[in-house]
């Protein structure tokens, strides 16, 4: 595995996409990513992102916020 | 089961998926809001009649999975676990069909009867890609129907459609195919759980599955009857775990994901590329800068709307509902003859307690008729984005500002608007702040005493107090996610809804049923609370009857036999008055003016006008400050009371009551003590009481911890 485009998911810039590795987290955590579609294997695009607040994603076809606390515990592949 | 010309239809769908304007378009305004049991999750049920048969629709909150993790969640599991619904209709929002599919699979693996109504089909044309209805039937092997809700003619359709499939109650036979170790597993958990499962009506193979993914609900049930031991249980899964280095629930949810997406790959194409109007619109309301002007410019709108036209409808609903239950109740029963104490009680008892509910029914209506319009319209979320980093610090959802604002207007409201807060926790917190949000009934208190007392600097007290009562309820908010709720933090998760423009006829659909639930709810509460009151305020401590004699007044008694517990804020024993204004302000803080006017005259023998000037002999400038302090933070008024008992719990609208009174009394003292008192002994017994209540919360946390603990 290429350990060096691994990234947490709150450092991706807005415009790049990624494909989710791992969710580290609880299962109530994971479920509910999982729920809008976002579990490991899946392509995400990052739309809105700004330093302080949460950031907006296109997965499986919607836009999903998450808070920024959050996409910390998930981790991308950059494409 | 039912009546055989009687159905019962559950409507269930991801939120935003159109379920409710369908569900609306099919009963109209015959529908009825409650509460599902022990949970603060809405249930809307409603019904229609076709064909001569009558339908019964009950529609379920919406969701992305049946993964149980949210009270929303728990409780359309169980109403579709249970069987009561004669057909399960799914709505899926056919411009997003990958992700609405996840839930229709999971309740095709319930084996109970599931059609699907695929909506927005006209969505679907405008954002270039088409669904193939009959292959995506054939693929789910179960019953499809496409719909639109801006078309008129798709009500009748879809009561044809349902009518036809409740008679038949299909269950569809799709059978998923997860990797063999989990199947193997399944099949033979299954068998083991065959009686256990045909007693509850729950096919085996989905417990089982459950029970594969760890679910808490299922293996509570499991292990209580003791089919499968603990063990075995535990070494089945670290089995999984082991062969496929994955937890069961993601593989299950993988395997889920892989069969959604060959299904859509092969129904929907995409005829164009369509670049959605909601990125331009996003790109200026979602700004991290620009938002922010944006969403209090929103806000000023909402206030204005609810407190400023709501009270061009207050006057005209007060004056009214006084007319009809006050006076004409008291001519009325005046007229037939009944004795004063009798009509007394009915008109300005029971009557003035109705007058009360239907004065705040402008309030609620514009309330949840803005609140409508912003989450029908798709603004909500934005909201929730742009608020979130400033929200965040008190473990708040973004959202939470919203009954905020409304509280600067009006508590009531504001704690009905709690209801679009998702969960229980941040909605236990959000009302308990409220109250401290300084509601438009205190400023006329407010106003009277700061140009009594500070005319030169009118503005600047009234704005002081507004800035305390944010100040304390920011505090009290961290007070309880540190105690309470610690560890707990809200994360923000939702999908950002496409805008469209919002359904006139949804929406009053929506807030009138809403505003008929306060009117029921609530309004009980109060009427019982204001009659109360009123006995109070009209009986003489020998016994007798004196309506109009508030000096003599059971509740003049009260407040004397008070007042020395406010000396500590300067309100001297022969200030009685003062308390007594305090009573009377549950009814609404307004009428404190009122009653001090009216009692200040009454002793001093003289016009209501001069009534006023007695106020500045009997405060000085530092206890009229502390006085008003204590108006800001002191219980909420009855109405306050009963709605935030109505929609959390009868102990917690009494819990939030006392600590009202007890930081009101708090904050008053440290005040008036400091600056004019300079008591020491007072001083210490405030910042005592700031301990207590700090461990007190402290204590309940670690009692409600040593709970969960338990489970």
């Amino acid at each position: 595995m290429d350990i060096e485009n691994i990234m947490s998911l709150s450092n991706l810039e807005p415009g790049k996409k990624a494909v989710v590795e791992t969710i580290i987290g609880g299962r109530s955590l994971r479920q509910r990513l999982v729920n809008l579609g976002m579990l490991p294997g899946s392509a995400v695009t990052v739309i809105r992102s700004s330093r302080l607040g949460p950031m907006v994603l296109n997965v499986q076809g919607s836009q999903i916020m998450i808070g920024r606390g959050m996409a910390k515990q998930i981790y991308v592949k950059q494409k | 089961m039912s009546n055989k010309n009687d159905y019962t239809i559950a409507f269930t769908g991801n939120p935003n998926c159109g379920k409710s304007t369908l569900f609306n378009g099919l009963t109209g305004a015959k529908q009825h809001i409650g509460n599902w049991p022990g949970v603060t999750v809405e249930l809307v049920e409603g019904s229609y009649q076709h064909n001569n048969e009558n339908y019964n629709l009950v529609d379920l909150p919406g969701i992305y999975s049946l993964s149980a993790n949210s009270e929303d969640e728990r409780v359309t599991r169980d109403y579709v676990l249970s069987k009561k619904a004669d057909l399960v209709v799914n709505i899926v929002d056919a411009s997003n069909l990958s992700r609405n599919l996840y839930l229709t699979f999971q309740l095709i693996e319930m084996k109970v009867p599931v059609v699907v109504v695929l909506n927005m089909m006209d969505m679907v044309d405008s954002s270039g890609i088409a669904v193939d209805i009959e292959h995506l039937s054939a693929h789910l092997k179960c019953p499809v129907i496409g719909v639109s809700a801006i078309n008129l003619k798709d009500p009748l359709k879809l009561k044809d459609f349902i009518s036809k499939e409740s008679r038949l109650s299909p269950v569809s036979d799709l059978e998923l195919r997860y990797p063999n170790e989990i199947e193997e597993l399944a099949s033979d958990w299954a068998e083991k759980l065959g009686s256990k499962s045909s007693e509850l009506g729950i096919d085996a193979k989905w417990m089982a599955l459950r029970l594969i993914e760890e679910d808490p609900w299922i293996t509570e049930n499991i292990n209580a009857e003791d089919v499968l031991s603990n063990d075995e249980i535990e070494t089945g899964i670290d089995g999984i775990k082991k062969i496929l280095t994955e937890t069961p629930d993601m593989i299950i949810a993988d395997y889920l994901y892989g069969a959604v997406n060959g299904i859509c790959r092969e129904v929907v194409s995409r005829i164009r590329k369509v670049k959605p109007v909601s990125d331009i619109i996003d790109s200026v309301v979602m700004h991290p800068v620009l938002g922010v002007p944006v969403f209090f410019g929103v806000m000023m709108l909402v206030f204005f709307v609810t407190i400023e036209v709501g009270n061009i409808f207050v006057d005209w609903f007060d004056t009214l509902a006084g007319m009809v239950f006050v006076d004409g109740l008291r001519m009325l029963l005046g007229r037939l003859g009944a004795p004063e104490i009798i009509s007394f009680f009915a008109a300005d008892g029971i009557g003035a307690g109705i007058q009360m509910v239907v004065s705040f029914i402008p309030f609620v209506f514009f309330m949840f008729l803005m609140l409508s319009l912003l989450e029908d319209s798709g603004y909500m979320a934005r909201a929730a984005f742009v608020m979130d980093r400033f929200m965040s610090k008190i473990g708040l959802p973004g959202k939470a500002f919203v009954p905020m604002i409304v509280g600067f207007g009006c508590t009531v409201p504001a704690i009905l608007a709690t209801r679009t807060l998702d969960n229980r926790r941040d909605r236990i917190i959000t009302i308990f702040m409220v109250p401290m949000m300084s509601c438009g009934a205190r400023l006329p208190v407010y106003a009277l005493f700061a140009a009594a007392f500070f005319p030169t600097r009118t503005g600047l007290i009234v704005f002081s107090l507004y800035m305390v009562g944010i100040l304390i309820a920011v505090l009290s908010g961290m007070l309880i996610k540190v105690t309470l709720y610690h560890g707990e933090p809200s994360h923000l998760i939702m999908e950002l809804p496409r805008y469209h423009v919002p359904r006139a006829k949804h929406i009053l659909l929506h807030t009138w049923a809403r505003v008929k639930d306060f009117i029921q709810r609530a309004g009980q509460v109060i009427i019982v609370a204001v009659f109360i009151l009123s006995i109070f305020s009209s009986i003489t401590l020998s016994g007798g009857f004196e309506p109009g004699n508030v000096t003599d007044s059971l509740l003049a008694f009260l407040g004397r036999a008070l007042t020395p517990v406010f000396s500590p804020m300067g309100i001297e024993p022969s200030n009685w008055p003062a308390t007594v204004g305090l009573f009377t302000g549950l009814f609404a803080k307004e009428s404190v003016v009122g009653t001090l006017n009216a009692i200040y005259s009454q002793l001093s023998g003289s016009t209501a006008e001069s009534g006023l000037h007695v106020l500045t002999s009997r405060f000085t400038n530092a206890s009229a400050y502390a006085y008003l302090l204590f108006v800001l933070l002191y219980m909420p008024c009855v109405a306050a009371i009963s709605a935030a008992m109505k929609e959390i719990s009868v102990a917690f609208g009494l819990a939030q009551a006392a600590y009202l009174c007890i930081v009101a009394w708090i904050v008053s003292t440290l005040f008036y003590q400091i600056v004019e008192g300079h008591n020491p002994l007072f001083i210490a017994v405030a910042a005592g009481m700031i301990a207590v209540i700090f461990i007190l919360f402290k204590t309940a946390s670690l009692l409600l911890y040593k709970d969960k603990a338990v489970q």
